[in-house]
């Protein structure tokens, strides 16, 4: 339920950002990219967006969640890791000094827009 | 014809987030965000926080139970500024968002005070996901809860700085395993200060304030 005012604050930058690039009406897929140590749920964004969208410049966008995963790096070895399960140690050393670097994204990535023409 | 963004939703908020850690930072004033379900004792922590130590914490209160005033009074008590938030345009009612925090700090005589804790919202969901400028996060797990809750709320667990592991005092009564528990918390952040606690009792509740009070060093 808190994707609502998640997903509102989405919709309003967008509105936004087609007004600037001048594409109002012609966007029909909004890439997003959610981090998966996110607790925001792909399906309710995509629910809430349809629902908020409605009646818009971004009635005929459609938005598309993808995951970026928990990646990190070891504090102790330097070792590159990937978190699937938990527990968050080092794989390799079994440290659990780690600097995650990525996991916590809700980034928009990019728009795909259709030809004027089109 | 694919156009590249690349920008955070939630840029906004991040940016008022900074401008509130600014201005604690010239205040001179610690904040903590106190996360944590509905019961879990947050509001009974700050209590015994305050019995302990009101008068060397300094402490302001933001208070983000929406629906009723009882949290606020029960602190006033202490003669600690309470500030009770109310539910703004954004962030419903799951979260206090920083716009609700800036607003609050407005209310606060930050002058005269070391310390702000603010008592989020009962849920271990949303308050983890966003920063409020605060300096830390504490997650107040009660026992009754159940060992797993660090392993599906991991997010608010590798936020938070410590966890106070409340009622302590109820472990004869619940099946709960504390070794299970701690393993999990390690599991999820093993960087976590950890305080098993009683607010009822008291018990462990000296090591918690200790822990507040050592924030305060030096600043
Ligand atoms: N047995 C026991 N009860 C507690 C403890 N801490 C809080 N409580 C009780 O749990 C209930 C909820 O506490 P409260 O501080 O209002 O929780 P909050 O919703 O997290 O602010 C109250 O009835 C408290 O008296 C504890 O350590 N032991
Ligand atoms: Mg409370
Ligand atoms: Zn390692």
């Amino acid at each position: 339920m808190h994707e609502l005012p998640v997903v509102s604050s989405l919709v309003t930058q967008l509105q936004a950002e087609v007004e600037r690039l001048g594409v109002a009406g012609r966007v029909t897929v909004v890439h997003l990219k959610l981090g998966a140590l996110t607790t925001f749920v792909a399906e309710a964004m995509t629910f809430y967006f349809d629902a908020l969208t409605k009646g818009t410049a971004l009635e005929s966008a459609r938005l598309e969640v993808e995951e970026v995963p928990v990646l990190g790096r070891c504090r102790g070895c330097g070792e590159k890791l990937t978190f699937e399960v938990l527990p968050f140690v080092c794989a390799v050393c079994g440290s659990p000094e780690l600097e995650i670097t990525s996991g916590r994204e809700l980034l928009i990535d990019s728009l795909e827009v259709r030809d004027e023409t089109g | 014809m694919e156009i590249k963004i690349v920008k955070k939703v939630l840029e906004a908020h991040e940016k008022l987030a900074e401008e509130i850690a600014r201005l604690l930072a010239r205040n001179g004033v610690y904040a903590i965000n106190i996360i944590g379900s509905p019961g879990s004792g947050k509001t009974l922590l700050l209590e015994r926080t305050f019995e302990a130590a009101a008068a060397d914490l300094k402490p302001g209160v933001i208070e983000g139970d929406i629906a009723t005033t009882a949290d606020a009074e029960r602190l006033q008590r202490f003669g600690v500024p309470v500030v009770q938030i109310n539910t703004g345009p954004f962030g419903g009612d799951c979260h206090l968002a920083p716009n609700l925090i800036r607003a609050a700090l407005e209310e606060l005589p930050l002058d005269d005070l070391k310390t702000v804790f603010v008592e989020n919202v009962g849920n271990l969901v949303c308050p983890a996901e966003f920063n409020i400028g605060e300096n830390e996060k504490v997650v107040v797990l009660s026992l009754a809860e159940g060992e797993d809750k660090p392993l599906k709320y991991p997010l608010a667990f590798r936020e938070a700085n410590a966890v106070v592991v409340n009622k302590t005092d109820l472990l004869p009564h619940l099946d709960v395993d504390l070794d299970v528990l701690r393993r999990n918390v390690a599991a999820v952040n093993a960087g976590l200060a950890v305080f098993e606690a009683s607010a009822k009792t008291c018990d462990g509740v000296g090591s918690w304030v200790e822990y507040v009070r050592g924030r305060l060093v030096g600043r």
